[in-house]
């Protein structure tokens, strides 16, 4: 069952890109959006503009930095990377994201 | 949730726009890039390989979008970029803005000047602790006895009981403002002294800025207390601000007296047009006043009281118990008045002491100024008005001829709401740049209206900055004129018909809302027009009407000059010599038909009356008296019916005698006055003779009391020469200041005036009625006239093809003007109807200004209609004649 687009919450679209240049390290959009649709094996079907937005918000939090580097193929690319709240954003968000999930699983087993 | 970091970038973003949006650009070129090639390296073609890049992103134009969105703040954003819109809109119609900021800062400018004068006469409290505690008395009624011509003044004995009713009032003071001689440093000058009582200070709660206030313990023996307070701003004009001057001694009327304290900083007395200088304690008034030292008599009413009310006390409080004081004041008080009729003595026994809050202290301005300021706010509210409805035709019609452009806009997805925001913002900056021009213009009315006022001792407290409340107003008012003025343009505009404004079909039938929408507007503009032209004749009659009310005197051929000999030292022996010397010099410069004087101002004043009783009649009498010299009223050209006017033998002999005027003659005695005796009425014997009875005289306010008493002069203090010329006034200026240079070079002579001049100071604000109003119905009539042309000319430029056409078909130049005249007839109508219900409302407001004319003038209202109307035509007949000269082809070419 594929999820659509709308069923991916704005919030955990921050916490992928911050998970995602935290794994990957310093990286431009077109490669984080790589590394999401491959990590979700195309269960996640974004619409990859949807993207672009969410980085200027982290970005404007300051929980990632930019700046323009040239890539392999000698273009001009806008590189992410993580920075030191934004790991520490991570690890807050994806601590909450565990507890979230376990009380869901308890509550669906607690139902039966 | 708030995040500081982000609204800080949020903010960054915004300046630097053009940078962060071509970075944009590329990041999301690479991005498809990237998905370009490697759909290519899956297999498709280039072509396909693109196209399933930019499905897969989802829209590029909608996420630059929304990365924009988010990236700045994009509110400020479209409004910076709305500004510079209209901006470049406004350069490219100079002449539009010009006309259209120009109005409106007339109209803001004018009003802000009304306001400011109103706020500064009518709002402002007093710099007082807690004004709002503050009650004011007057007791309006029969007083029976001499009233010194200050509205709201009592007795000194009332007050001194006042002072008991301590379960009403925790404190009541009195205060009475005159002019003494203060000698200092050497120099001599005349300055504003309050006589005030021992609680003055302490009841308004004033702290000294040095030394200390007047208290109780100053004001108990009357001549025991000689010490003064400055006022703040005399101590900084005279001395300096210097603190050394606490405890030194000045003269005042040649009473020594010691300066203890200096009072605080913007505190300019209680009332609030008139500065005082220093200030004294009450039982000092014999040494102030000397010429009328009597402290406490219940027949002279001639303090002005203020009383703070007591915890817990309200107005209606205040007032109930003031009435059950008064009553029982007032029937111990009648007991000693001596030979009243009955109906007089329960007239005076009806008198009410009347408590009104007390806030704004007394001011001769707010009662002189407080009707007409009102009527001016309401002349130029309407000028405003006026203009504003002005703009809105021209908005209009500007909008009309962008209907293209809004239509493409709309069919490219702006909202509605965009484009209504930007036409608003452009009314705002229209309005803002009109608001700006308009404090510029309100500065210089300011400064022009109070240098119009002809008692520059009112105007010294007057300040010339608009304030806070003032500026306030102007800018509300720029802004409701924005939103006046916009709103209806561009809800207009706004109402899209794509299609017809795309095709360029923006004629005939998408300008009719448009059309209908000026038309109405010019009505509006008429209505008020008419408003204002017919208030304009009213008054323009009014103060001919009062100019025209003279009798008795030549005023413009009588010169005064008054003198002050006390100033250097004269007793009033000699001053009454160097009266006849001076008199005796001024008759003999050539051009000089005669000379006489009287003991103080004019011999029409009004200014000091007496109540007297007439023999023979129980009535009371209130008249006028002057204290006039030998010969005077001959002098003056003044015929006497009977009897005769005072000698020189009369002074000598100290024979006691009045002159009446001849109405007071004819009404108290059916004309045969002249034996028969009068005297003050407390005296139920009156003593003094009538030795003659002259022709009447003109007060200087038409309306003012008309019955004059003339006694001789004794004792004289003063004197002020009546100069009668034969040759124009402004040549004898100079002879005259060297007659009384030459009876004493240290005597200094005052400003110079004609009678009639003093005479129009007191019609000042007729004058100034009649000229504004002049002027704002000038400006409306040229506004709505504009109007009219406007919407004429652009009706012709609509009707083009339908001109050519008739013209085509051999229509006579009648026929075409008749089209173009009707709509014109129309407005005009419209106009005239609205303006029937206003004026008849407006103008019953007005009555009290007028005289001789009632507001309902028929003569008036059809002169001004008829002005309007041969305006209104002019005015539609210019675009007419142009609708002419359009020649068939033209017409039928242009599109």
């Amino acid at each position: 069952m594929k999820e659509t687009k709308s069923d991916v919450l704005q919030g955990t679209l921050d916490l992928m890109i911050l998970k995602t240049l935290d794994t990957l390290g310093a990286m431009h959009g077109w490669g984080v959006a790589q590394r999401i649709s491959q990590i979700s094996e195309n269960l996640l079907q974004l619409n990859q503009g949807t993207l672009y937005p969410a980085l200027v918000r982290v970005e404007q939090r300051g929980w990632v930095r930019s700046e323009w580097r040239v890539t392999e193929n000698n273009r001009r690319a806008k590189y992410y990377s993580l920075t030191r709240i934004g790991k520490k954003q991570l690890d807050a968000e994806a601590k909450q994201w565990d507890r979230f999930a376990a009380f869901m699983t308890r509550l669906l087993n607690a139902s039966e | 949730m708030f995040s500081f970091r982000a609204a800080l970038s949020k903010l960054r973003a915004v300046l630097a726009t053009p940078r962060l949006d071509t970075e944009m650009n590329d990041e999301l070129r690479f991005h498809i890039e990237m998905e370009t090639e490697a759909n290519m390296k899956r297999g498709m073609s280039r072509e396909e390989a693109h196209c399933a890049a930019i499905r897969q992103f989802g829209g590029v134009a909608q996420t630059a979008e929304a990365c924009r969105e988010r990236r700045g703040i994009p509110f400020i954003e479209t409004l910076l970029q709305d500004v510079r819109y209209a901006l470049r809109l406004f350069r490219r119609f100079p002449g539009f803005t010009a006309v259209a900021v120009l109005s409106l800062a007339l109209g803001i400018g004018a009003n802000t000047a009304i306001f400011t004068l109103i706020d500064q006469v009518l709002i402002r409290a007093l710099p007082v602790q807690n004004p709002a505690e503050l009650v004011r008395f007057d007791a309006p009624g029969k007083l029976v006895g001499m009233q010194q011509n200050f509205p709201h003044t009592i007795p000194y004995p009332v007050f001194q009981r006042l002072g008991s009713q301590s379960s009403v009032f925790s404190g009541v003071l009195a205060h009475y403002l005159t002019g003494v001689n203060m000698s200092a440093g050497g120099t001599t000058e005349r300055v504003s002294c309050d006589l005030v009582s021992g609680s003055y200070f302490r009841v308004l709660g004033l702290r000294p800025t040095y030394g200390r206030l007047l208290t109780e313990d100053d004001d108990r023996k009357p001549g025991a207390h000689p010490v003064a307070v400055l006022s703040y701003g005399f101590w900084e004009r005279r001395f300096g601000s210097d603190p050394s001057i606490i405890g030194r001694t000045v003269r005042l009327n040649k009473s020594p007296m010691t300066i203890v304290g200096v009072a605080p900083q913007g505190f300019r007395g209680i009332s609030a047009d008139n500065y005082v200088d220093i200030l004294v304690p009450l039982m000092m008034k014999a040494q102030m006043v000397p010429w009328w030292p009597q402290l406490d008599s219940p027949r002279e009413a001639w303090l002005d009281v203020f009383a703070r009310r007591a915890q817990g006390v309200s107005l209606e409080q205040a007032q109930a118990a003031m009435d059950v004081f008064y009553r029982s004041y007032l029937n111990e008080d009648v007991r000693t008045l001596t030979g009243v009729p009955e109906n007089v003595r329960r007239e005076f026994l009806a008198g009410r002491l009347v408590v009104q809050p007390g806030l704004r202290g007394t001011s001769n301005l707010q009662q002189i100024f407080a009707s007409p300021l009102k009527a001016l706010m309401a002349m130029v509210g309407i000028v405003l008005l006026i203009a504003c409805a002005n703009l809105a035709g021209l908005l209009i019609a500007r909008a009309a001829a962008r209907q293209t452009e809004f239509g493409i806009r709309i069919a490219l997805g702006a909202g509605r709401g965009r484009l209504f925001r930007q036409l608003m913002t452009e009314s705002l900056l229209l309005a803002c740049a009109g608001g700006v021009a308009g404090l510029a213009v309100a500065l210089v009315s300011i400064r022009g209206l109070i240098a119009l006022l002809p008692f520059k001792q009112m105007a010294r407290g007057l300040e010339y900055m608009p304030d806070l409340n003032a500026l306030a107003f102007t800018m509300g008012v720029s802004i409701l004129a924005a939103l006046v003025f916009g709103l209806v343009p561009a809800l207009q505009t706004t109402r899209p018909a794509v299609w017809p404004s795309l095709k360029g079909e923006v004629r005939a039938s998408s300008g009719m809302g448009a059309a209908r929408l000026r038309r109405a507007s010019v009505a509006l503009q008429v209505a008020l027009s008419l408003v204002l032209v017919v208030g304009a004749g009213l008054f323009a009659r009014t103060l001919y009407n009062l100019k025209a009310s003279d009798y008795g005197l030549e005023r413009e051929r009588i010169v005064l000059v008054d003198i002050d000999p006390t100033l250097n030292g004269y007793t009033s022996s000699r001053i009454r010599s160097l009266v006849d010397d001076i008199n005796r010099r001024l008759k003999a410069i050539p051009g000089v038909r005669a000379v006489g004087f009287t003991g103080f101002g004019p011999i029409n004043a009004t200014n000091n009356y007496n109540t007297l009783r007439m023999e023979g009649h129980d009535e009371p009498a209130t008249v006028n008296t002057v204290n006039i010299g030998p010969g005077t009223l001959l002098a003056m050209g003044l015929r006497m019916r009977s009897g005769r006017e005072f000698t020189t033998f009369d002074e000598r002999s100290s024979r006691d005698g009045v002159v009446i005027t001849e109405s007071l003659a004819r009404r108290w005695f059916g004309g045969a006055a002249v034996g028969k005796r009068l005297g003050s009425y407390n005296n139920p014997w009156p003593t003094t003779p009538i030795i003659g009875v002259v022709e009447d005289i003109a007060p200087p306010e038409p309306r003012g009391r008309r019955d004059y008493v003339f006694y001789s002069t004794r004792g004289m203090r003063f004197a002020m020469f009546h100069i009668l010329t034969a040759l124009p006034p402004e040549t004898l200026s100079g002879p005259i200041r060297d007659a009384v240079r030459s009876a004493d070079p240290n005597l200094p002579v005052g400003d110079l005036n004609t009678m009639a001049a003093v005479a129009d100071q007191a019609l000042f604000t007729e004058r100034m009625l009649a000229l504004l109003s002049t002027c704002f119905g000038g400006l409306a009539l040229l506004l709505a006239a504009f109007g009219i042309y406007g919407v004429t000319a652009w009706s012709v430029v609509r009707r083009k093809r339908e001109i050519g056409i008739r013209l085509a078909l051999g229509a006579g130049a009648l026929r075409i003007l008749s089209l173009v005249i009707t709509e014109v007839l129309w407005m005009l109508g419209a106009g005239l109807v609205l303006a029937a219900p206003a004026i008849i409302v407006l103008f019953g407001l007005v009555r009290a200004q007028l005289y001789g004319v009632e507001p309902g003038d028929p003569l008036t209202i059809t002169a001004a209609t008829a002005l309007l109307v041969v305006i209104a035509l002019a005015a539609g007949l210019l675009p007419g004649c142009r609708a002419l000269r359009v020649s068939a082809s033209d017409a039928l070419h242009s599109e």
